[in-house]
């Protein structure tokens, strides 16, 4: 190496003029495990920081999981986890769930839903009435939204996902799912809404925009189709911030790694690879 | 990152030891003759990395420096206009006129201390003034180095070597990022033309393109010898990793928002083909050996949760954490294999990071972090699953594998980090050099010069001393 030739002496020493800041690098002495539990949709972008972050704070262990939004500020709230990933901010009050008192909420991404229907439904686009009539059972039948005359299969994620806290506040403005009946029937992962979905003919239902497939279609809501773009320039509604919840402000540790997957780099980068859209997008 | 931005300059110079190089003097006075009444001397400048000798004299706490000096030597065109002289550098328009305290900089005008002097023949203005007139960039360092140079970016927030002469910059700003092709001996910098939601660049191994995804998941390639990035795939399955193959022919990648698969795509003709579905979620750290046949990377599990049926306020929910530490695996395609599956090679309790394949993939080399250990250390695993160390005389902060050596960013003394540079071939440490404590990142590359970040701030070893790259 021509670098190594001209060095080869390993007593040459290096020194500052100047230096008032310390940088957070691959020689921090950041220290300390991080417990992060709650949103199935926000694990992903969890482990991909951590792993980034990691190696500039080789010290820090980071562990992570997910079993739905509920248990990241429940996990917060018990001590067992020192941040709770969850689709809404849980320190306010949402439908089904009371604000988790002092738990301080931190915006991550911007986390886009869409309606999602079999590709044997005829329907493209519904309001936010037609919605709302379907999936509270007062419309039934396709063909009373200008679809085919075929009984509505209405799928629903259970209690305690962010996806269905969000899609009821924002798709549904706030009105009530049915909960019973032969044609419905409840998911308990983005996974499983998937397969439902896609195979199961006239079914309806939610999920986050990333994981809209090819073999399912997104549905227009108002007119509106469900797009990055859309969501941007604010003529699509559908859509939630991902939030990190801790009990009161972070310790430094929790900090940094709080403001790493804040940081232009990871917003701009690793975020947007996972088809997130950065919270500073949303003016 | 956000603190380096509102870092002041701190400015690496170093302090020769035992070293073969010596350290210029930054007025080192080589000649002197009398001028009227000031004395002309031959002062010794960095001047876009080239080590030359420029007329000076001092006044008033100034020094004024040769104009045609300074400026031929930095790349700014002169030319004569009334009553003085014209500069031109990087977009910049400089106008001095002879005996005037005003310099008039992109139509503007600016006081300087000192008019512009003539002295036999030659004119002289104000070094710093007419530096940071022309866009320039002019610091001196701890060992009184004096650096001045064309072309420095700013705010650059990290870099990698793209080939032995040349490193891209990065910049990350509140849209997106904008990428430099940056030569290491010239200082000239050109920007690539990505789009504002590519992801990080990932340089081929011959040094002469770079692949990257866009927002919806599109491969594409850039050459840097061209403008434009080609799209080599519309498959818009998310890809959190890219690697490409030794021969720079082929870009394997993890698939899908857990990295569960890992493909390849032959961006001669857009075909991807899956080379292994197992339905193991959350690889990351992809390597590839130089034959295309094995691939190293880990696995993370994330941990296991049991959520209650009691109402939320009972925060009925349990957490178990074990086994979530990321494991290395190997898998090698072999069709003659029944059932082939990946090979877990490790086991153990300790985080893991920087892991490096050896480019036949006998040998994979991380760093490993224990809890119950106060420090960190380089280990290698091979096939056989055998955990051996191969560094542990001090807490090692980041590892980086080129050109089958391993170099180690180290713990030093008090005040020092060191760089080690490790054959794994022979277990044999060799320290190379003694760096700040907060140098953040060190970049290597076989072949190339080696480059530090240090206080948000790039600096690139030059004949023993520390050139600054970027502001």
């Amino acid at each position: 190496m021509k670098w190594f030739k001209s060095l080869t002496v390993a007593a040459m020493a290096i020194a500052l003029v100047t230096s008032t800041v310390s940088v957070v690098g691959a020689a921090s002495s950041l220290k300390g495990k991080i417990v992060i539990n709650g949103s199935s949709a926000l694990l992903p972008l969890t482990l991909q920081a951590a792993n980034e972050f990691k190696k500039a704070n080789p010290k820090v262990k980071i562990s992570a999981s997910a079993a739905g939004s509920i248990t990241g500020p429940q996990s917060v709230r018990k001590g067992i986890a020192d941040i709770g990933a969850v689709d809404w901010d849980a320190s306010q009050d949402v439908p089904g769930f009371k604000k988790f008192e002092g738990q301080v909420a931190h915006k991550v991404a911007v986390i886009p839903f869409a309606a999602v229907v079999n590709k044997n439904v005829k329907v493209d686009n519904l309001t936010t009435k037609q919605l709302q009539d379907i999936f509270s059972g007062k419309v039934t039948n396709w063909k009373d939204v200008g679809g085919s005359d075929a009984d509505i299969i209405v799928v629903n994620r259970a209690f305690g996902s962010g996806t269905r806290v969000n899609f009821q506040m924002k798709a549904l403005q706030g009105t009530d799912f049915i909960s019973k009946g032969n044609n419905y029937k409840e998911v308990k992962s983005s996974g499983d809404m998937k397969t439902a979905v896609e195979t199961t003919p006239n079914a309806i239902g939610y999920m986050d925009l990333v994981y809209v497939t090819s073999n399912m279609k997104a549905l227009q809501i108002n007119g509106i189709a469900p797009t990055e773009a859309n969501v941007i320039n604010g003529t699509y509604k559908v859509w939630g911030f991902g939030y990190y919840m801790t009990k009161g402000q972070p310790d430094e540790v929790t900090k940094a790694f709080i403001e790493y997957i804040q940081s232009a780099k990871f917003q701009n980068g690793s975020l947007k690879k996972l088809k997130f859209i950065p919270i500073s997008a949303i003016k | 990152m956000v603190l380096k931005k509102a870092s002041i300059v701190s400015v690496l110079a170093l302090a020769v030891g035992a070293a073969s190089v010596s350290a210029a003097s930054a007025a080192s006075v080589t000649s002197a003759t009398k001028a009227s009444t000031v004395q002309v001397t031959s002062s010794t400048y960095y001047v876009n990395g080239v080590s030359v000798n420029i007329n000076t004299f001092y006044e008033k706490g100034k020094t004024l420096v040769s104009l045609k000096d300074l400026s031929s030597k930095l790349g700014a065109r002169l030319q004569a206009v009334s009553g003085g002289v014209q500069a031109n550098l990087n977009g910049h328009v400089v106008e001095l006129k002879y005996d005037s305290d005003i310099l008039k900089v992109d139509g503007a005008d600016q006081k300087l201390t000192v008019p512009v002097k003539s002295l036999k023949g030659t004119t002289y203005v104000e070094l710093k003034a007419y530096v940071d007139a022309l866009g320039a960039y002019f610091v001196k360092d701890s060992s009184g180095i004096a650096w001045i140079e064309a072309n420095v970016l700013a705010n650059v927030d990290h870099i990698q070597w793209a080939n032995s002469k040349a490193f891209i910059a990065s910049v990350e700003t509140e849209t997106g990022r904008e990428d430099y092709l940056v030569d290491a001996q010239s200082g000239k910098t050109r920007q690539l033309s990505i789009p504002e939601d590519a992801s990080e660049l990932v340089v081929a191994p011959n040094g002469e393109k770079a692949t990257f995804t866009n927002g919806k998941g599109e491969i594409f390639v850039i050459e840097f010898n061209s403008f434009n990035p080609v799209k080599v795939s519309n498959d818009t399955n998310i890809k959190p990793e890219l690697v490409w193959s030794a021969d720079s022919s082929l870009i394997y990648f993890l698939q899908g928002d857990k990295g569960s698969v890992i493909a390849q795509l032959d961006p001669t003709i857009a075909k991807i083909t899956k080379v292994l579905d197992d339905k193991v979620d959350y690889k990351a750290n992809l390597s590839v050996s130089a034959d295309g046949k094995t691939f190293v990377y880990t696995v993370t599990k994330p941990g296991a949760v049991v959520a209650g049926d009691k109402p939320v306020e009972a925060d009925d929910v349990a957490i178990d954490m074990k086994g979530t530490e990321p494991q290395v695996y190997m898998y090698t395609v072999d069709p003659s294999v029944k059932d082939n599956k990946a090979v877990q090679l490790t086991t153990s309790t300790d985080d893991k990071a920087f892991i490096y394949a050896s480019s036949d993939a006998s040998q994979v080399g991380y760093v490993s972090i224990a809890d119950s250990a106060d420090k960190s250390t380089l280990v290698i695993v091979g096939k056989d699953k055998k955990v051996v160390t191969l560094f542990n005389e001090s807490d090692v902060y980041q590892a980086t594998l080129s050109g089958n050596k391993w170099f180690l960013l180290t713990e030093g003394n008090k005040a020092n980090a060191f760089i080690y540079e490790v054959d794994p071939a022979t277990s044999a440490a060799k320290q190379l050099i003694s760096l700040p404590s907060d140098v953040s990142e060190i970049y290597v590359k076989d072949g190339a010069p080696i480059a530090i970040m240090n206080d948000g701030h790039v600096f690139v070893e030059v004949n023993g001393h520390w050139r600054p790259m970027s502001r």
